[in-house]
């Protein structure tokens, strides 16, 4: 650990500079701001003491309030609400952190396999051994996961021994479900699809919270030196599953499956390279190739590329539309029982003023910005630079690809008007027709905003260089605002069917803008360099 | 010291690009890698670096006692596209990374200045840095490194003149504790700093005669050595 503060430093050099620097492409601001700006390390030391407070802040808080939502908060309100207020004990409580604090992420996700962004920046860009690093993260993991969850616990808890008891068995069970997944990565050369442990777990822990109805603890507290003992075993079990952890020979070839790059694809999210082999990106046989090309050779450029991108990326369309009913679903549900059983205040009588939330889920649900992503990385980017994108092609390619995000956005409307469904359902309520229908039309201006906002933006700015880097810098503020926007959305209060007719203005200007992009794209549709 | 290959294998799908491939490369001689586009020469780099998984084969470090497998700190690969943080500046980096690797013995600005990195320069970021200097600094990251074994793939196909002539000194200089290996298709490099020329041709391994490198028969050999069985 003694690099430790180096790679404070070096995180938050780069965080300083990439601000700078997208600082001094600001019109006016860049006036003041000094060419060799990036010289003065103090300013970049500062920085670094306070974005580590503050990320440590940060990331205790999360960890600390996720512990207490899932082992307190959320038993706490089901025992209520099943009447059963008295078998709400201590011992209720440390049963839930033992299984959905501990063994659930333990089963669900590797915390050392899963790619952070430091992964890359350390192990391919500063060369370090994979050894140490990966040590050196787990070091990292067991103190994020397993210690620092310790206020929570005190706060709920208030026992010494029973805290210690639970952290000890929640290191136990960090270390076991890192060494499970290292000893399958060396048989199999890797580890299981994430999505069905997650689909598992999530499985799991809604079992586990049905079991409310007759879980029955005793309230008195074991004595002292049992939980001790328990503690001192779990942390024996610990220590047994580390050392074959730390002796682990191999982090190299788990850094090249892992840590190879963090790629963006179309399910919003990042994953490593391995994973993105198992969306079936990989090198395809050649004889693949070959039997495409005799069934599609008749096609122009554009569409041949186009149909093969949709071919290739079909696992991951469909995926994405999986994700979104699930996750969807599961929000609604949750959502509906907090206003069923009046929790935090919300009421069946005050749903609509509540309803903003449904913009930013919708706005969430929108992949434009993915797809175009994607469509430059495999498509445009290759086709650009061949010449083969004429005037004519760019506007086709733009027309088409509206039609694309608009026939998508028709699915994830349904879908979206089905959560809605699903969520009055379990609220208990429902509204009148005119209003549902209301928000059917302020769903689909959203999606019709946004994806053409999205479309826009690619074809206007077009942001990427060849390596897929962004390299405008109004590109990366547009999104940033994009993101708040979505973000701020959350605090407003009222019926969103009132934001029917600024949303229509909104969606005439963004139709407006697709027709002027559309004039002027062949000149703004270049790569960057 | 040595670095033996055996029987390397290694294949695309049904394209085999490694076939049985074997040699011995020894400590103090630049090795030039020739061969023709798609051969294998990247791929090659790749499963010595560990990198790439192969299908069978081993890949040996003896130091004249004994062998055993390739570890981390035994090679350092320079790529031809350059991997690094854009956001740093090329001080920083090679500031940390001196520091991460525990090479503090010289300084940021010795280090730089050896691969005529010019002061000017120090506090730019990467990102607004030419291809030729990114991969001087990459270059610069394996000499800090300083690795028993150095691949090389296409070194100076991004340097001007000079910088090209200094690292030729450079590589010269530092033959003498290494196994550096080099993949080019700039003959005339391969000829004034190699000591011996390798082909990789069909998936195999095969040294360039000696008496085939002087002057008047070294490129038409070959290219004759290549062609053979295309």
């Amino acid at each position: 650990m003694r690099n430790l503060l180096t790679y404070i430093r070096i995180r938050f050099s780069m965080q300083t500079n990439a601000f700078l620097y997208y600082l001094s492409k600001l019109p006016v601001i860049r006036l003041f701001i000094p060419q060799n700006v990036y010289r003065y390390t103090l300013p970049k030391i500062l920085v670094s003491a306070f974005g580590f407070i503050l990320d440590f802040v940060k990331n205790s808080l999360v960890s600390n309030l996720a512990t207490v939502l899932f082992m307190y908060w959320i038993p706490g309100t089901i025992m209520q609400a099943l009447g059963r207020e008295e078998a709400a004990n201590a011992l209720l409580y440390a049963f839930f952190f033992i299984t959905v604090r501990c063994f659930l992420p333990a089963l669900e996700n590797s915390r050392l396999f899963a790619p952070v962004r430091d992964d890359i920046l350390f192990l391919n860009h500063f060369m370090m051994d994979p050894e140490i690093w990966y040590r050196q993260k787990f070091i990292k993991i067991l103190w994020d996961n397993g210690i620092m969850t310790a206020p929570a616990l005190i706060y709920v808890l208030r026992d010494g021994y029973l805290v210690f008891c639970l952290v000890c068995i929640n290191l136990a069970a960090i270390a076991a479900g890192d060494y499970l997944s290292l000893m399958i990565f060396q048989r199999k050369s890797k580890i299981p699809e994430r999505k069905k442990r997650w689909n598992v777990s999530v499985l799991l822990m809604l079992v586990l919270y049905a079991s409310c109805i007759f879980l029955n603890f005793p309230d008195k507290i074991p004595d002292p030196w049992i939980l001790a003992g328990i503690g001192a075993a779990a942390l024996a079990i610990c220590v047994a599953f580390c050392i074959p952890i730390f002796s682990f020979r191999d982090y190299k070839t788990v850094a090249v499956a892992f840590a190879s790059g963090i790629k963006p694809v179309f399910v919003v999210q990042k994953i490593s390279g391995r994973e993105y082999d198992e969306f079936n990106l990989k090198e395809e046989d050649e004889t693949v190739h070959m039997t495409q090309f005799q069934n599609l050779k008749h096609l122009d450029s554009w569409n041949y590329f186009d149909r093969i991108l949709k071919r290739r990326m079909r696992k991951a369309f469909r995926n994405q539309i999986i994700q979104s009913i699930i996750s969807n679903t599961i929000s609604a549900v949750v959502c509906g029982l907090l206003f069923r059983y009046q929790v935090f205040g919300l009421k069946n009588s005050n749903i609509l003023q509540y309803s903003t939330f449904m913009i930013t889920t919708v706005i969430g649900m929108t992949y434009g910005r993915s797809f175009l992503e994607l469509c430059f990385r495999n498509m445009d980017a290759p086709l650009l630079y061949h010449h083969f994108y004429d005037a004519a092609m760019i506007r086709i390619s733009l027309l088409r690809r509206f039609r694309f995000l608009m026939l998508n956005g028709s699915l994830l409307l349904v879908i979206a008007m089905a959560d809605v469904c699903i969520f009055l359902m379990t609220a208990g309520t429902w509204l009148p027709a005119y209003k549902l229908l209301t928000f059917g039309i302020v769903f689909a201006l959203i999606f019709f905003i946004f994806e053409t906002f999205h479309l826009i933006a690619y074809y206007l700015l077009q942001p990427f260089t060849m390596d897929c880097t962004v390299k405008s810098p109004l590109f990366t503020i547009v999104n940033k605002t994009e993101g708040l926007l979505s973000y701020g959305i959350l605090f407003i209060r009222g019926d969103i069917t009132n934001f029917l007719i600024p949303l229509a203005i909104m969606s005439l200007l963004a139709f407006s803008g697709f027709l002027a992009v559309l004039h002027i794209s062949p000149s703004t549709f270049k790569i960057r360099t | 010291m040595h670095l033996h290959i055996q029987n390397l294998s290694k294949s695309y799908g049904k394209q085999n690009v490694l076939k049985d491939a074997s040699f011995s490369f020894e400590q103090g001689k630049i090795y030039s890698i020739l061969g023709r586009n798609g051969a294998g020469k990247t791929t090659l780099f790749n499963c010595i670096n560990g990198d790439l998984k192969y299908e069978s084969g081993r890949i040996l470090y003896s130091d004249g006692t004994t062998e055993r497998p390739l570890t981390f700190s035994d090679v350092g690969m320079v790529s031809t596209s350059p991997v690094l943080p854009e956001y740093l500046t090329g001080y920083e980096f090679i500031h940390f990374f001196i520091k991460l690797h525990g090479r503090v013995e010289r300084s940021a600005e010795e280090w730089l200045d050896l691969v005529r990195i010019e002061p000017k320069d120090y506090f730019r970021l990467i990102k607004s840095y030419s291809f030729g200097m990114k991969n001087k600094l990459q270059l610069l990251c394996c000499l800090i490194r300083n690795p028993k074994i150095i691949l090389l793939d296409e070194p100076l196909s991004s340097f001007d003149i000079i910088v090209s002539h200094d690292i030729k000194e450079l590589m010269i200089a530092m033959k003498s504790d290494h196994i550096i290996l080099m993949s080019t298709h700039i003959l005339q490099l391969a000829k004034d700093v190699s000591d011996d020329i390798v082909l990789l041709h069909q998936g195999r391994l095969s040294a360039m005669d000696p008496e085939d490198l002087s002057d008047d028969k070294f490129e038409a050999s070959i290219i004759a050595a290549l062609k053979e069985g295309a």
